[in-house]
């Protein structure tokens, strides 16, 4: 009995990796987002990285080159994106943006954490490791 | 830094001493004071340059706005030199200001290392866009 459970446990994991790294069409680049495919990016992938910024803002710039490395090292993995928070409004409000740069992470489309200000490389990739563990 | 952090700053019922206003309206310092108060937040420009900012009384200095609301701001933003940053929270200290949110470019590391070591919740390379906290 109880070996059977283990085996139907282990049958589930691997529909879902399967599920997660040969249905799924990766990006292997930084995705600029709107209002026409935001919804449609964060509930395709297992783990999505979303920048929230603005053209105006400092710290924001010096974000993009953080994510773009982190889209290389975290290829087929994790999908990243940005919004422009000026010419999507409604999305940096739906997403209660008051602070930017800011970092939010989707699983299928659901929030499961978010961060607000200029963040290393090193920080974001352990904050990804761990929901990536999660995972597993 | 946490979204908890960020809303413990735009609190409605926050008042907040806008450091570095000022009538140009090309510059942040006037874009970011106009933003926060067209948000609907109780916010006191203060620049010794100026008597009236965008119709509104200006103060020329953090005593001279506790002396005329009878009471401290919730916080302070600056804009400003991070010289004039790093005098900036010595007097919130005095205040007992407890939190000051630099925008960028304002920071110093002296500045950001004052407010750890005396109890001053920080913000720094985070810009504020309280225009998406509105119509929630």
């Amino acid at each position: 009995m109880l070996a059977l459970g283990i085996f139907k446990h282990k049958e589930k994991k691997q529909g879902s990796v399967q599920k997660n790294s040969s249905i799924i069409k990766w990006p292997d680049h930084v995705v600029n987002l709107d209002k026409k495919n935001f919804e449609e990016f964060i509930k395709k992938y297992p783990l999505s990285v979303i920048d929230f910024w603005a053209p105006w803002c400092g710290p924001c710039k010096a974000m993009l080159p953080r994510l773009r490395r982190l889209s290389v090292i975290y290829k087929s993995k994790v999908a990243f994106g940005r919004l422009n928070t000026q010419e999507n409004q409604d999305l940096a409000k739906k997403y209660k943006i008051a602070g930017i740069p800011h970092l939010e992470f989707f699983r299928y489309g659901k929030k499961i954490s978010s961060s607000v200000g200029l963040k290393s490389v090193g920080d974001i990739k352990k904050d990804i490791d761990d929901f990536l563990k999660e995972e597993d | 830094m946490e979204m908890e952090t960020i809303k413990r700053f735009l609190d409605k019922n926050n008042t907040i001493g806008f450091i570095g206003a000022t009538i140009q309206k090309e510059k942040w310092g006037y874009k970011k004071y106009k933003e926060i108060k067209d948000a609907g937040f109780e916010v006191y420009p203060i620049n010794p340059k100026y008597d009236k900012i965008d119709g509104d009384k200006c103060f020329p200095d953090l005593n001279s706005l506790i002396e005329f609301l009878n009471k401290k701001p919730d916080f302070v933003v600056t804009i400003v030199p991070p010289k004039i940053t790093e005098k900036v929270v010595e007097q919130c200290k005095e205040f007992g200001i407890d939190k000051v949110w630099m925008q960028p470019g304002s920071e110093s590391e002296k500045a950001i290392k004052f407010c750890e070591e005396n109890d001053i919740e920080v913000v720094y390379g985070t810009c504020i866009v309280v225009d998406a906290l509105q119509k929630l």
